[in-house]
């Protein structure tokens, strides 16, 4: 940090007290104001998801101000205390404004220290680097890792140049930590990623259950939106569900303080309650839905084997092989829980494969998760009465049961960060699919995202291992050739082996597989749990990692390369948000110095490679899909010949500079007087942002995922569309057929993704008769029992530890903690504590702690107060500051479906350093 | 230390005299007047609960308040971070 803001501390506390009171009454906090000379444009935040409008005005090349817009129904001219902050972000004094390289005796050296050098310099060693790996190790051997946080141009572009140009599926986004269970869930459920409703609910329900979501800090213009109802409508109700107390809780009307990981349970007690009360909307699941589950021993997302783990790592590693079932595991699974389980994981690479269930099945599941049960698992604060918790938690229930009573469900990372995220999201979805409270105005279960373009980009283009635009996947044969054909590609150019995910790209990293990596718009190195390891694996081993990024990040020091990259108002781009709303902005400024877009980089970088570089026969060690050669991808240079390609045409020629995008002009009216660096420096005749998206949207056209064109997105009037958009008409509710036109006439509702609608039949047990059956139209409602975690606070570490955000910072705190104002609201990352687990280890406020877990240790300062209320045996880290490198203790297990890793549980110990 | 954004409506008609009156009171500043809905929002600074709920009271008992409401409370200890308390 290096300006301090000459506002105190006590005034900053106020003033942005003063601002949510004053944003709670809907009172705009900054009025509009017309200075002379400043150009205005709408734009989008550059934060959460919620994707808030904001106005932009420029002076002089320079952003001087920024305003919540009125006219965008997200926010409705409101905005929190980061998104005042979308200007300052772009003028920390420590940018990036040149390509720097470790550099020694005038030579690339793993060794050097970081020099400044020129954009070709870059390229030259990036591209030999490249060269070198790919022909030691083939296209698995390199890797990118991508970001929610990538405008859909750079997402979409860093896909078509990893998959189709160099055969790579060792893609993985950010986004991986961020949402992936969600889209397990969706995909599993409905076939089809992303929420069914939209955030006119929030005012259309009777009852928000937030489920491991601080909305109050973490969405704030969601919360003012609740919390504006709640004010004035006095039967809405509003209830926290949450491992400690937060600040959602001033508000709620319930707060349930429940053990990490138990959500599983309490959502089979409310089914079990569903079904017991005779609350089930028998038409609504008759006609469309179905009963399902799966395999319970599917491990923890783990290495198989403990190769690489230290001693002190290896008792819990093994868990990913055999697991001993808990005393409350038995129960809730129905065994026998006085005789001892040991049940071998034997579903770990299947644990997303699922079958029919019967009702009497499903209903059979949930009995032994009665009240008294549940609550005796689930209780979260040692100090509240069970009777009192019992009580809230039949409250809970009623909400769910009560006919006519509408409610939302709501979650973020407590949910998704959970090593069965897949299973407690589509637990979700049971409880409203068993009521009928579904995709109805008002009714609802929704997955809120955490990245501007979580949605828009890494889920809708696909930025992922497995995935590719509009929900098709590598793993599909159709889906590869709709692909070839949109990008004219000779056939079996795609790769058809699913690549790496994010985590297992550090794993890569650490085994050697991988010795090739880009980083574009993420800060890994900071955000992947169990650091040490990827660090040292970075650093140590023979690789090259280059990081894209505008300041000088965790990721930037471990990195090889680093290259300037330009910030969001200073290039085009399009972000999509938790509600489907796809919003976009103009280039506003400049960006500094030699920092240029990451999409003029791919560009740049694409022109190294002459398709007889890269589309000879690959090895991909391992593949075995039908039609292609035993751990090896053709060679397609012949074909290529039949489309018009030479063996020396670049990338750049065949993924990019295509005769279609030649078309799209630059200059274009939709820019005015706005600038275009990437053409700029790209000597580009043509617009690259806007030949990419009509390309792009092209794939979700009549695939209910339509986009309107271009240039609709920049229309004075349009504050971004909820897609499908057809006949330019959003959907605000998919699956409801008087607001979707995908749905079948007549249906009323109709689930109609494609995926997984054929399913074998089965029991508890597994699957009983193989011969599949269509569930074309309808939603799966899972059984999912309780599982404990593979990790669990002992004698020796004997504190969960959960970590997470706080409103004053974003994610890893490379943009916020340049804002004066954020920074000083909070400098540094504490230890939140109970006070008698506090003085049970002699510390007092503000001491300085170790806190330790098996993978590692660091110091932070003790936080007995404060915003966060943590109950007995439980401690909560933010992770925003580099200095309290918290992911070195956390633990790097994932639900084994979505590969998401759980960031909210693990064990630790705290002491006095 | 305690602060609370507390959200005072008021007659329309008197509401200037009624946010000098709010401001008025100890440890309480008003931060915005809406004169169109008749709002004001104050942010009342408290050394502990007991203190705020009383802020509260008094607030509401101003003449010209119609109704006060705590819509927003954070509790900060103003200790500079890297010191230890003593």
């Amino acid at each position: 940090m290096n300006r301090i803001s000459r506002l105190s501390r006590r005034d900053f506390i106020k003033a942005s007290v003063a601002a949510a009171a004053a944003t709670t009454a809907g009172l705009p906090v900054a009025a509009y104001g017309q200075q002379n000379g400043w150009r205005w444009d709408k734009g989008v935040c550059r934060f959460c998801g919620v994707g808030c409008g904001i106005r932009i005005a420029t002076e002089k090349g320079k952003v001087v101000a920024i305003q919540g817009d009125r006219e965008n129904p997200v926010n409705r001219g409101l905005l929190c205390v980061k998104g005042y902050a979308n200007a300052q972000i772009l003028y920390g004094e420590d940018r990036l404004t040149q390509p720097l390289m470790r550099i020694k005796d005038g030579k690339f050296d793993k060794r050097g220290d970081f020099v400044p050098i020129s954009w070709e310099r870059a390229f030259d060693e990036m591209e030999r680097q490249f060269k070198r790996v790919y022909g030691e190790l083939g296209p698995t051997g390199v890797g990118i890792m991508g970001s929610g946080q990538y405008t859909i141009q750079e997402g979409y572009a860093a896909v078509k140049l990893i998959k189709a140009g160099w055969r790579s599926n060792n893609i993985d986004p950010n986004a991986r930590h961020c949402m992936a269970s969600a889209v397990a869930g969706f995909i599993q459920t409905f076939g089809i990623d992303e929420p069914a409703g939209c955030y006119d609910d929030i005012e259309l329900t009777d009852t928000v259950v937030l489920w491991g979501a601080n909305m109050a800090e973490m969405h704030p213009m969601l919360w003012a939106r609740v919390t504006d109802k709640r004010l004035a409508d006095p039967d809405y109700r509003v209830v926290n569900l949450t491992t400690f107390r937060n600040r959602s809780s001033d508000l709620a009307d319930h707060e349930i303080v429940f053990k990490p990981q138990t959500d599983l349970a309490i959502l089979n007690y409310i089914a079990r309650e569903i079904v017991a009360r005779g609350a089930v909307d028998k038409e609504f699941v008759d006609s469309h839905c179905v009963f399902a589950t799966g395999p319970y021993d599917i491990g923890f997302g783990m290495r198989s084997s403990d190769a690489y783990a230290i001693d002190s790592e290896k008792k819990i590693q093994a868990r990913e092989r055999v697991v001993t079932l808990t005393r409350e595991e038995a129960i809730a699974q129905g065994k026998d829980p006085s005789r001892t389980h040991r049940v071998p994981q034997a579903n770990t690479a299947t644990a997303g494969k699922h079958w029919l269930i019967g009702f009497e099945d499903f209903k059979k599941a949930l009995e032994p998760y009665t009240l008294d049960f549940v609550a005796e698992v689930s209780k979260g604060d040692a100090d509240e009465p069970l009777e009192e918790y019992k009580a809230k938690l039949r409250q809970l229930a009623d909400y769910y049961a009560t006919r006519g009573r509408k409610v939302v469900s709501y979650w973020t990372m407590g949910f998704n960060q959970h090593t069965r995220g897949t299973w407690v999201n589509e637990q979700a979805y049971m409880v409203h699919l068993l009521t009928g409270k579904q995709a109805k105005p008002g009714n609802g279960a929704f997955s809120l995202t955490g990245q501007p373009s979580a949605c828009g980009t890494a889920r809708e283009v696909g930025t992922f291992a497995h995935r590719l635009p509009a929900d098709m996947v590598v793993g599909n044969p159709n889906h590869r050739q709709r692909c070839e054909e949109v990008w004219k590609l000779p056939a079996k150019t795609l790769n058809p082996k699913v690549g790496s995910h994010i985590t297992k790209m550090m794993r890569d990293l650490e085994d050697g597989s991988l010795k090739w990596l880009w980083v574009q718009v993420t800060n890994p190195f900071q955000a992947t749990a169990n650091a040490n390891h990827w660090i040292e694996a970075a650093r140590e081993k023979d690789n090259f990692i280059v990081v894209s990024d505008v300041y000088p990040t965790l990721s930037c020091k471990v990195a090889d390369l680093i290259l300037p990259s330009a910030m969001i108002f200073e290039k085009w781009g399009a972000y999509g948000n938790s509600e489907r709303r796809t919003q976009a902005w103009r280039e506003q400024v400049p960006p500094p110095g030699d920092a240029r877009s990451d999409l003029w980089q791919i560009l740049e970088f694409s022109k190294r490679f002459k398709l007889e570089e890269v589309w000879g026969r690959g090895p991909i060690p391992g593949l075995a899909a039908a039609g292609f050669e035993d751990g090896f991808l053709p060679d397609v240079l012949a074909e290529a010949k039949k489309l018009g390609y030479t063996p020396e045409t670049s990338l750049y020629e065949v993924l990019f500079d295509t005769p279609a995008a030649r078309k799209v002009a630059w200059p274009d009216p939709v820019a005015g007087d706005h600038q275009n660096h990437t053409v700029e420096h790209g000597g580009l005749e043509w617009f690259p942002e806007k030949a990419l998206f009509e390309e792009y949207v092209v794939f979700g056209r009549g695939h209910a995922h339509d986009l309107a064109d271009f240039d609709t997105y920049y229309r004075d009037d349009i504050r971004g569309l909820r897609w499908p958009v057809v006949d330019g008409k959003e959907t605000p509710w998919r699956f409801n057929e008087r607001y979707d036109p995908y749905v079948k006439k007549g249906s009323d509702f109709d689930f109609y993704g494609p995926a997984m609608k054929s399913l074998p039949k089965g029991d508890l047990n597994g699957v009983t008769a193989p011969e599949t059956t269509s569930l074309a139209g309808r939603a799966k409602i899972f059984y999912r029992p309780y599982a404990a975690p593979p990790e669990s606070p002992d004698e020796v570490y004997d504190l969960w530890l959960s970590t997470g955000r706080v409103l004053e910072h974003w994610h890893s705190g490379s943009m916020t903690r340049r804002v004066p104002q954020l920074h000083q609201a909070m400098p540094t990352a504490q230890i939140f504590i109970h006070p008698h687990d506090a003085e049970a280890r002699s510390l007092a406020r503000n001491d300085l702690a170790w806190i330790e877990s098996r993978r590692g240790k660091i110091q932070a300062r003790v936080e007995i107060g404060g915003r966060d209320r943590v109950p007995r045996g439980l401690v909560f880290v933010p992770w925003f500051d580099e200095g309290v490198f918290i992911n070195k203790v956390t633990l790097d297990a994932t639900c084994p479906i979505s590969k998401q890793t759980d960031f909210k549980k693990c064990a630790v110990k705290i002491y006095k350093a | 230390m305690h602060f609370s954004g507390i959200l005072v409506s008021a007659h329309p008609q008197e509401l200037t005299g009624t946010s000098r009156r709010v401001d008025a009171l100890p440890g309480v500043e008003v931060h915005y007047l809406d004169p169109e809905g008749g709002r004001i929002v104050v942010v009342l600074e408290t050394e502990t609960l007991e203190e705020q709920q009383e802020g509260l009271r008094h607030i509401e008992k101003v003449p010209g308040v119609l109704a006060a409401a705590l819509v927003e409370h954070r509790f900060e200890e103003l200790v500079p971070n890297g010191l230890k308390s003593e």
